[in-house]
């Protein structure tokens, strides 16, 4: 459910916890996208945020049913100096560090991901070069991207206070 | 005071309550033939959901000796590499047939995706199912 933290202005987020489930993937897409565009991203840059949400959820799905975690995976936004920051958080079984190592280097492109098994995670790193795709210290993935003020519009609200 | 969240959330609602948060809500595939060419006509979101009902289209139609397929793309509105993947899974299919798979899109979040991809450069892309059609 969309919720925000109560730590003050800088962790203020939106956060949204769907179950590990492929039919509920659409739902993170419509929220990231419903965020996006909120914050005046233009239409080919939502699409873009909803691409990499949908990749994301994808392969959280995909390792909470091979470790069989029923835990939700967490959707989360956020305005950090003026970004907007998406984070996918799961709690599988972790990307291989070797695969995370060789997306991070450019060593796998989208077309050889298609064959190898990691389009998505190249695909997310193709439309957001920025990304980071981690494996969490205690278990799962984190996958992290951002849109840069540029390529929101002049008239993007701040993150308010919620007093 | 409405904040910017409720107004997000609002959003939100909305698009499940718009004609466009059904149509994405809705998959649809289905086939028909024009002349020796099957084509498979695809409505809504293109997803880890929603794609195995393509695949499933897609063997089939290829276990039944139709190896020109023509997918129409017209319909969807997003897709994502589990669709891909369907997609390049068909081409192998009629490949092994000598046969074609082509497809019909000019939906510009699909063309992208194609295109960054390079998968726009493996598949006949056409505007319109005639074109398809017209092109053999």
């Amino acid at each position: 459910m969309a919720s925000r933290t109560d730590q003050g202005t800088a962790t203020e987020q939106l956060r949204l916890s769907i179950p590990p489930e492929a039919d509920y993937i659409a739902m993170a897409r419509m929220f990231s996208g419903s965020v996006a565009r909120h914050f005046g991203c233009d239409e080919d840059v939502v699409e873009d945020v909803k691409v990499a949400v949908s990749e994301a959820c994808t392969n959280s799905v995909k390792a909470h049913r091979d470790t069989e975690t029923l835990e939700p995976i967490e959707l989360l936004a956020r305005l950090v100096d003026g970004d907007l920051q998406f984070e996918v958080v799961d709690a599988g079984g972790g990307i291989d560090t070797e695969l995370q190592k060789a997306i991070s280097d450019g060593a796998v492109t989208p077309a050889a991901g298609l064959y190898e098994g990691s389009l998505g995670l190249t695909l997310i790193r193709s439309l957001f070069p920025g990304a980071e795709i981690v494996r969490n210290e205690d278990r799962g993935t984190t996958v992290r991207f951002v849109v840069p003020a540029g390529q929101m519009s002049a008239g993007t609200e701040a993150m308010p206070s919620f007093d | 005071m409405t904040v910017w969240w409720e107004r997000a959330l609002g959003n939100l609602a909305r698009l499940y309550l718009s004609n466009e948060g059904v149509a994405a809500i809705d998959f649809v595939v289905e086939s028909r033939q024009e002349g020796p060419w099957t084509v498979v006509d695809v409505q809504g979101e293109v997803d880890m959901f929603t794609a195995p009902k393509l695949r499933e289209r897609l063997v089939e139609t290829v276990d039944q000796g139709r190896y020109k397929i023509i997918v129409n793309l017209q319909g969807v509105s997003f897709m994502d590499s589990t669709g891909l993947g369907t997609l390049v899974g068909g081409l192998k299919r009629v490949k092994e047939h000598e046969g074609v798979l082509s497809l019909v899109c000019s939906s510009r979040p699909v063309l992208r995706v194609l295109s960054i991809t390079g998968l726009n450069n493996v598949f006949p892309i056409h505007e319109s199912v005639e074109q398809a059609v017209a092109a053999g």
